[in-house]
């Protein structure tokens, strides 16, 4: 019985939900960079939000979307300090 | 249940048509390529993702004991997850170059090979960690309360997961 009173689900760092939009973003990246495999990736990430109940999130978030100068700039910014972290170079091109 | 079956045969139909999302990016920002943006966010949430998962590892060790695998890709996740996040990196700046090149003229379209097999080396880990999180959500419910598991699974998986997470 004391396992059970260990195991803490309340400690989660991260939604389900934000877990499913992470597979997603994985997905978007290799979609926007290789549109050959759009279709797969969409499938894949697609199958996952569905097998939990959480498909009609994942279809919402194919609208399309532009990300403005303050978040580019927020993105550019944790970019650059996680390059720090890992002791990855400064990006050379955005 | 036929319903069920019936509307996740039309959702799967659906997305294997894909859902595509398309990013842009407003002009005069730190990003002229969309796809970079994209590919910078995707390494970060990648990293959020190991990051969540080694802590959540570590808070529930003593549950997670029974299932070694978890532990096992806890331990690869510790050596190596600041390897994956550089390599991603390296491959994504290499894409990059290519690109920024191209566009000016020099050298053909950049090859995807290295940034696809960095990104989807990243998209199985997180996979794995929502594949286990969702296990293990499962066996504590089970083990908890057997009757609100058949309730929940037979009901809602989004209130289920929602609930648990």
């Amino acid at each position: 019985m004391s396992d059970q009173t260990t195991f803490q689900p309340s400690s989660v760092i991260f939604s389900f939900d934000d877990a499913v939009s992470i597979v997603s973003a994985l997905g978007m990246a290799v979609a926007a960079i290789n549109p050959a495999v759009a279709g797969g990736v969409a499938a894949i990430t697609g199958i996952a939000s569905l097998l939990n109940g959480t498909v009609i999130p994942a279809i919402k978030r194919s609208h399309d979307v532009q990300l403005s100068v303050l978040e580019q700039a927020q993105l550019a910014t944790a970019s650059a300090m996680e390059r720090i972290r890992v002791g990855a170079p400064a990006s050379v091109s955005n | 249940m036929k319903y069920k079956i019936l509307l996740a045969c039309l959702c799967l139909q659906f997305l294997f048509t894909g859902c595509k999302t398309q990013v842009s990016v407003e002009p005069g920002g730190a990003y002229t390529e969309a796809s970079l943006a994209t590919a910078d966010q995707a390494i970060l949430d990648a990293s959020k993702t190991l990051d969540g998962f080694l802590q959540w590892e570590l808070a529930n060790s003593a549950f997670l004991a029974r299932y070694p695998e978890v532990g096992k890709l806890a331990v690869s996740v510790t050596l190596n997850r600041d390897k994956w996040i550089k390599d991603a990196y390296a491959a994504r700046d290499a894409y990059a170059s290519a690109l920024k090149s191209y566009r000016l003229g020099k050298g053909q379209y950049p090859t995807t090979a290295k940034i696809d097999a960095a990104l989807s080396l990243l998209i199985n880990i997180t996979q794995q960690i929502v594949a286990y999180k969702q296990l293990m959500n499962n066996q504590y419910n089970v083990i908890l309360s057997p009757n609100a598991y058949i309730f929940t699974a037979l009901s809602s998986n989004t209130l289920f997961f929602k609930g648990q997470l």
